[in-house]
């Protein structure tokens, strides 16, 4: 039996290599000619065969061998890579992760991709499966009174780690007390003539016939082809030595031309090995591990951060030269940590390519989908839940932005569809675009419908922005309305809560015919980032340092403000501005030195009236609890050098309250 | 954790934490309490509403602390050196959730006789529905036995408190 | 001193099975994750047996046999190959190589405890 976590990496072994398995195949739909992807495919197969079937997945491990079958055919040459055969194989690998799943498809299903794929390559049958076992000879019968076995050990049998010895004891073993061993010195060359380390001895072995012949043979498991080996059953007394058989003239010839063909690969291997300095040694390791690692990490720093405040209450020169090292180390450490969990997002890209081939083949329309930015790195946690929500928006934006080709033919547009995925590093955010260049979402289309929905009201001036993110909310409508209304909206609930719970923002742009874009923007990661620390009242507060643009002294006509929220003129723009302390209802008085902190995000801008800047520090993200965690203004909690708690604030609820600010100051300017 | 309802309450009364607020007794049972500690440095969470009390930093563990007395419209009193957190672990609408909860006293590790447990009288107490599992008696007194998965799942249920920007 | 055993498979799966039954039955594993890694361990150290795959990126298991086979310190280490059965036509590649054996995959840990039994003693 398995233990759990060997059962584990099976597990992720196979995901990451259905994962190589389908981009190999979706790459080779391009480039069907890539006899490196076609070697990639077949190795990808070959293991999961192997290791499948290793781990009980037998129905699973004959359906690869014949897959495997159709892709050694074109690894051979034998036959060529087509979009058929793709299309077989991309089916193939869907009943396979299945399989792997636990599920029980139909057995059919098996019969019928292989003999797809079979037709697929030349038509040929591909060989059956091979019995998972040898097959059994049948056993010796009764009469049998006993064996005779006559061998002669391969040549080089020493050379290459044997043991002759241990050969014979197995023998007796199988044999039992009344076994007979005898050598056979026929072939004993001159002293002179001798190789010390070959054996020239040959042995016959007189067996009880009680023995099952397979069980002789399972002795001589490795080398039976390569050695002279006859069996002879003998009924009634002992024979005697019969003939020998005829010296087999390969094994020699095998031998004495091996060592030459070594000697040339010995010199080219270690070119071989440096040649692929692309090929990083990579270590597999449970997430989980990680998190705790970074868990360890944010502890450390927490207490680094203690060790820090105390060093520089002491004032002790060496003690502060101390903490300056460990302050380097952590953050070494923290950035190493965080690097763990970075993934790039083309580890989920495969999906998608994946999903747009299938798109076009349901739907019908032509398009292509590029992906760019693929190499973006992204926390591991932020890739894996992002990829549901991806795979709603491409979707969507095949089923519903794209038209089809002749309504694209008649309003002038080329008759192949865009649907892009773009990705790109954006400060400590990630920004992810999906783009389409249909027909565009009809706002007046989703404004009707919204109002109809008790989402807006008749008389709500919202801009365009607003009206256009309705379908993502829930209950804004079904598939079919949404499709009638040429709007999207198919679990477009779902992404805005997975892309919320991520801590990040949807924004949607959309021109009538020329198409929709969707804007992600997500944060780098979950765990750890540099924080700005400041006062306010008695309390103090962390803000994430990326997403702070300035700090000024607070202007003196706002000094004596005591509304929660003003204005301020920066560059010629106008900034909301929220008072923190009275937003945070705080009966602190006002310090003398309040300053301002502008923060931005999604290019928009808030100030906030601080009445201290503390300094920056490292905040360790720790999640509110339930009782807490709705309240979006903050993020998280994190624990300071003091070992008190200090929550940190969430910017871009703060630039949203911002802006509904502005939006009423410019209704009352109106 | 399942939810705890007055029948079976009974085995459980064999250990409960007797402690006090708003100068009424009160007790749990301890196979929901972790610990009790005395008050460390409270974080206030802004605009969180008077239930909660703040966030506190249990050995790098960020808990949040619950304050009752106002759920049951007991008086605020000051922090002193009687002040106590019970830390329990209760389970929120199927997720387990460690929280502190403010006692101004806390007794003792106590035993509650199974006959003096009553139902709570539907009026004339000061306890809100469905904030108690029952009463009792100890040391000659009434307790109060809280509903601690409902009090919790109540309160996070209700909409948050908006941030007060006007 | 228990013996020590070389493994050379790029699949971690397999590689961990092999290690723990081996471990188990109180040899001493080690791991390489291809042919190169592979012959850098068992060129710096002389292993009671070594294990390895045949189907790896960048070396396979046959190529590893014979750049390690042109070592004359291989001289007496004995070389299991794993191979499926579909890859015949190999063993007998692999046994002009070098190879004292092969094992076919799949198999179960008796069948490798018994091999490695014989083999490395």
């Amino acid at each position: 039996m398995m233990d759990a976590e060997t059962q584990e990496i099976f597990r992720q072994e196979a995901e990451a290599l259905m994962e190589a398995l389908q981009e190999g195949l979706l790459v080779l739909k391009e480039t069907p000619d890539d006899l490196e992807v076609v070697a990639g495919v077949f190795r990808a197969l070959h293991t999961i065969k192997g290791t499948g079937a290793m781990f009980g997945f037998s129905r699973l491990a004959s359906f690869v061998h014949n897959f495997e079958a159709a892709f050694e055919a074109v690894r051979s040459g034998k036959s060529v890579v087509t979009p058929e055969l793709i299309n077989v194989a991309l089916t193939a690998y869907d009943l396979i992760a299945e399989l792997l799943e636990g599920g029980e498809p139909d057995p059919a299903k098996d019969e019928e991709l292989t003999a797809a794929l079979a037709a697929a390559t030349s038509g040929e049958a591909p060989a059956p499966a091979a019995a998972p076992t040898a097959s059994e000879v049948p056993a010796a019968p009764a009469e049998i009174k006993e064996w005779d076995l006559q061998f002669r050990l391969p040549p080089d049998f020493m050379e290459i780690g044997g043991n002759p010895i241990a050969m014979l004891d197995e023998l007796r073993e199988v044999g039992g007390e009344t076994t007979i061993v005898r050598p056979l010195t026929d072939r004993l060359p001159s002293i002179a003539q001798m190789d010390t380390k070959v054996i020239y001895t040959g042995w016959q072995v007189i067996l009880p016939g009680a023995i099952k012949e397979n069980a002789i043979r399972d002795v001589f498991m490795f080398h039976e082809d390569q050695m002279e080996l006859s069996i002879e059953p003998v009924h009634a007394a002992p024979a005697a030595p019969v003939a020998e058989p005829e010296p087999a003239a390969a094994p020699l010839a095998e031998a004495a031309a091996a060592p030459a063909e070594p000697a040339a690969t010995a010199k080219d291997a270690p070119k071989a090995a440096k040649a692929a300095p692309a090929a990083v040694a990579q270590l597999r390791v449970a997430a989980d591990r990680v998190d705790l690692i970074m868990d360890r990490v944010g502890e450390l720093v927490i207490a680094e951060a203690r060790l820090a405040a105390i060093a520089n209450q002491l004032e002790n020169e060496a003690l502060l030269g101390v903490v300056e090292d460990i302050q380097r180390l952590a953050l070494g450490l923290r950035d190493s940590t965080m690097a763990l969990r970075m993934t790039p997002l083309s580890s989920i890209m495969g999906r998608f390519r994946r999903l747009s081939h299938d798109l076009a083949e349901t739907t019908g329309k032509t398009f292509d989908f590029i992906v760019e930015g693929e190499e973006t790195e992204l926390d591991k946690t932020v890739v894996e839940k992002l990829t549901d929500p991806l795979v709603h928006m491409i979707r969507n934006s095949v089923d519903h932005g794209l038209e089809g080709p002749e309504d694209r033919a008649a309003s002038g547009k080329p008759e192949r569809g865009l649907v892009k995925l773009s990705a790109r590093h954006a400060g400590a955010e990630v920004v992810i675009e999906i783009i389409d260049d249909g027909r565009g979402m009809n706002e007046e289309a989703i404004r009707k419908r919204a109002i109809e929905r008790g989402l807006l009201t008749e008389d709500s001036d919202v801009p365009r922005s607003e009206v256009l993110k309705m379908v993502l909310e829930p209950g804004f409508s079904t598939a079919a309305a949404v499709t009638a209304l040429s709007g999207r909206g198919v679990g477009a609930d779902v992404v805005k809560q997975a892309i919320e719970a991520l801590n990040g923002t949807i924004e949607i742009t959309s021109e009538p015919g020329e198409g929709t874009v969707f804007t992600l923007r997500l944060p780098l990661t979950l765990a750890i980032i540099e924080g700005l620390l400041i006062g306010v009242g008695k309390e103090r507060y962390a803000l994430p340092l990326l997403s702070v643009e300035q700090i000024l002294e607070l202007p003196e006509e706002l000094a004596g403000g005591t509304s929660a929220t003003d204005v301020i003129e920066l560059n010629n723009e106008l900034v909301p501005v929220l008072r923190l302390r009275q937003v945070f209802n705080r009966d602190a008085s006002a310090s003398t030195h309040q300053k301002i902190v502008i923060v931005g995000a999604n290019d928009t801008r808030v100030g906030l009236v601080v009445d201290e800047i503390i300094g920056t520090n490292q905040t360790v993200i720790k999640q509110l609890s339930p009782l807490h965690s709705r309240l979006k203004i903050f993020s998280g909690a994190t624990i300071l050098g003091d070992g008190c708690v200090a929550l940190i604030l969430d910017v871009i609820h703060l630039v949203s309250l911002g802006q509904e600010i502005e939006q009423r100051l410019k209704g009352t300017a109106a | 954790m399942t939810k705890k309802t007055y029948a079976d309450l009974i085995p459980r009364l064999n250990s409960v934490v007797a402690f006090e607020m708003g100068g009424e007794q009160m007790a749990l049972p301890t196979d929901v309490l972790r610990e009790v500690l005395e008050l460390p440095a409270l974080t206030p969470v802004p605009c969180a509403g008077d239930f909660s009390a703040g966030l506190i930093n249990i050995r790098g563990v960020v808990l949040p602390v619950a304050d009752w007395r106002p759920l049951f419209g007991m008086p605020l009193k000051a922090a002193d050196r009687e002040t106590r957190i019970l830390i329990i672990e209760t389970s929120v609408n199927e997720q387990t959730m460690t929280v502190g909860v403010i006692a101004e006293k806390v007794h003792a590790i106590a035993e509650i006789d199974p006959d003096t447990l009553r139902p709570v009288p539907a009026v004339g107490t000061r306890w809100p529905k469905g904030t108690l599992l029952a009463m009792a008696r100890w040391n000659d007194a009434f307790v109060a036995i809280p509903d601690v998965v409902s009090i919790f799942e109540n309160q996070i249920s209700q909409e948050p408190q908006l941030v007060g920007a006007d | 001193m228990s013996k020590e055993i070389l493994i050379v498979d790029d699949s971690p799966s397999v590689r961990r099975m092999v290690s723990m039954t081996l471990q188990q039955a109180g040899y001493a594993v080690t791991e390489a994750v291809d042919g190169a890694k592979g012959l850098e361990a068992a060129k710096a150290h002389r292993y009671a047996m070594v294990i390895t795959d045949q189907n790896m990126p960048n070396m396979t298991g046959l190529e590893f046999i014979q750049a390690y086979r042109a070592d004359p310190s291989s001289s007496g280490v004995p070389i299991i190959f794993l191979s499926t059965e579909s890859e015949g036509g190999l063993k007998e590649a692999a046994r002009a190589a070098g190879a004292l054996g092969w094992m076919v995959k799949p198999f179960e840990q008796e069948q490798l405890l018994a091999v490695v039994k014989k083999v490395a003693g």
